[in-house]
């Protein structure tokens, strides 16, 4: 057959389908399979007969932008993402539930030797510290300072920004350096734990009890839950690259990296919940700063119970 | 016969097959500092519309750079059909290697991993892996199952040049048939003198040469496209 006339039957197939991609359609949703397979078989045909490159190339352009329609997922929605911090997320960390405890004590390990060093020793805080760092934690938390929240919503705003920038900025980058063989976490987590911890215990070790935790208990379970979950999504994927098992090694980091960040969905949405508290919670001053290390305690039931309990129904 | 060129073939099930085109390191550059630009002078004009807002502007102006800075790609490789502002410039699209769309996970792993390609500085870590790889992959699209592709730009269908058709002397084989149209589709963008220059190669196939020879070939191209 001439390519004219091969052209002249097939045309209106190929403008139906055309049509269909661009939300104008001539043709019925249960049509377009057996339209698309047509066109398939139109194009081997043209490749076949050697019709020329044009027509072939434009076939296939058609070909390849109805692939992408057929064969790609479904928009996933905001009903997907919260169906998947409420049962697939707490799955997740479960099924990973050693490199969570890795991470964890990765982070926390190095958090309590720090406090309790510097509990005994309150000169080793210059150890992490240096004598200004050490002097501007304390007047961040001394009492006689306007704490944030005493300024008004808006330095909560501007507040709640930074967090958003500063934290979830070491999520990623804790998570992306996993791919390093893990090193990333491997040097960030116990970093962030032993400065966390030193910074604990000189504010304890110079009375700041009271505006200390009541301000970072409130948000303290999410945002370090966050890291954590950043860190074994890094983890994962290092672990990956290390020991890939039967798969070969590109197979397993792939895998690694999909499951590695689900983990990190998790830190993110974490996080951000963390930076809410922080910054429009923790600063407030008109709650006895008791009842804020109630409610931190109680955030971190939750969360554990959550992390535990959240999306057994499927499995 | 595999095509000598960087085209990557998927197959797909309805059995056939489909070509993508990887896009080199230079095409990408452009689009990331075309992107870059961009972030950067929507970032710097926000920041000064912002300043009058004191405290909270700038609270919201940290959660503009966090965007700008980590999920601006995201957002656009996802809702945009692939493409970055800089991409849709250039024309690229980012796809999964089998060809699909990307979705929120790969292109979250490919976009955060370049804190690994910008490793120790420039991007070198994703230059070379983009010049060592095939489909030219840096490594985070190597560990999201991405590739960067050329889009071919509107692929209208060319006018075969209108010409007396002619039958061949000689029965052709398919892929000189296929030359023969390949060249009439071009035509219309060489230079006269180039394509008599190209007709002229036909010289012995059509019995003539210069302008008479381009007349004689878009005339068999005529003839093998639609008969008489």
């Amino acid at each position: 057959m001439r390519q004219q006339r091969f052209e002249q039957e097939n045309r209106p197939l190929w403008e139906d389908l055309r049509g269909w991609l661009d939300e104008r359609a001539t043709l019925g949703a249960e049509e377009v399979p057996s339209a698309y397979r047509r066109l398939c078989h139109h194009l081997s045909v043209a490749r076949e007969r050697q019709y020329s490159p044009a027509l072939v190339e434009r076939l296939q352009q058609l070909a390849l932008r109805l692939h992408q329609r057929i064969y790609g997922e479904r928009g996933e929605g905001v009903p997907a993402a919260l169906r998947f911090l409420w049962g697939e997320l707490p799955r997740q960390v479960r099924a990973e539930w050693r490199l969570v405890a890795v991470s964890s004590l990765l982070f926390f390990g190095p958090w309590i030797a720090a406090f309790l060093v510097v509990r005994a020793q309150p000169n080793l805080v210059h150890l992490m510290l240096s004598p200004g760092e050490a002097a501007k934690y304390v007047q961040m938390y001394d009492p006689k300072t306007p704490v944030a929240g005493a300024m008004g919503a808006t330095r909560d705003v501007m507040m709640f920004g930074f967090y958003i920038l500063n934290n979830i900025g070491i999520d990623f980058q804790t998570f992306a350096s996993g791919l390093l063989a893990g090193i990333g976490p491997l040097f960030f987590l116990p970093f962030n734990g032993l400065h966390g911890g030193t910074v604990m215990a000189h504010l304890t070790n110079q009375g700041l009890t009271a505006t200390f935790y009541g301000f970072i208990s409130g948000h303290s379970s999410f945002e370090l839950m966050g890291a954590v979950l950043s860190g074994a999504g890094g983890l994962r994927m290092g672990f990956a690259l290390m020991h890939p098992g039967r798969r070969s090694r590109l197979a397993a980091l792939r895998e690694g990296a999909r499951q590695g960040s689900r983990l990190l969905f998790g830190a993110i949405a974490l996080t951000f919940l963390a930076a809410c508290f922080e910054g429009f919670w923790s600063a407030n001053t008109l709650v006895p700063w008791k009842v804020k290390v109630g409610v931190g305690i109680l955030f971190w039931i939750l969360l554990a119970s959550w992390f535990v309990l959240a999306g057994r129904r499927h499995e | 016969m595999p095509p000598v060129d960087t085209v990557r073939t998927i197959e797909t099930p309805e059995g056939i097959e489909l070509h993508l085109r990887p896009a080199g390191p230079v095409a990408r550059f452009w689009a990331f500092f075309v992107d870059q630009a961009v972030v950067w002078m929507g970032l710097m004009f926000a920041g000064i519309a912002l300043a009058f807002l004191g405290p909270l502007g700038l609270g919201l102006w940290f959660i503009l750079v966090f965007l700008a800075q980590w999920l601006y790609p995201v957002f656009f490789e996802v809702l945009g059909g692939g493409r970055t502002l800089g991409k849709r410039w250039l024309n690229l699209r980012v796809l999964r290697t089998d060809g699909r769309p990307i979705g929120w996970g790969p292109s979250l792993i490919r976009n955060l991993l370049r804190v690994v390609d910008g490793l120790p500085g420039a991007y070198t870590v994703g230059l070379v892996s983009i010049l060592l790889t095939r489909d030219f992959q840096r490594i985070g699209d190597i560990v999201a199952g991405t590739l960067v592709v050329h889009e071919e730009a509107g692929a209208q269908a060319p006018v075969l040049p209108a010409a007396e058709p002619l039958a061949p002397a000689l029965a052709l084989t398919l892929e000189e048939q296929s030359a023969i149209l390949a060249f009439a589709e071009r035509s219309a963008g060489l230079t006269a003198s180039r394509s008599e220059e190209l007709a002229d190669v036909l010289g012995p196939l059509t019995g003539s040469r210069g302008a008479g020879g381009v007349r004689a070939v878009l005339g068999m191209a005529r003839y093998l496209w639609g008969g008489r």
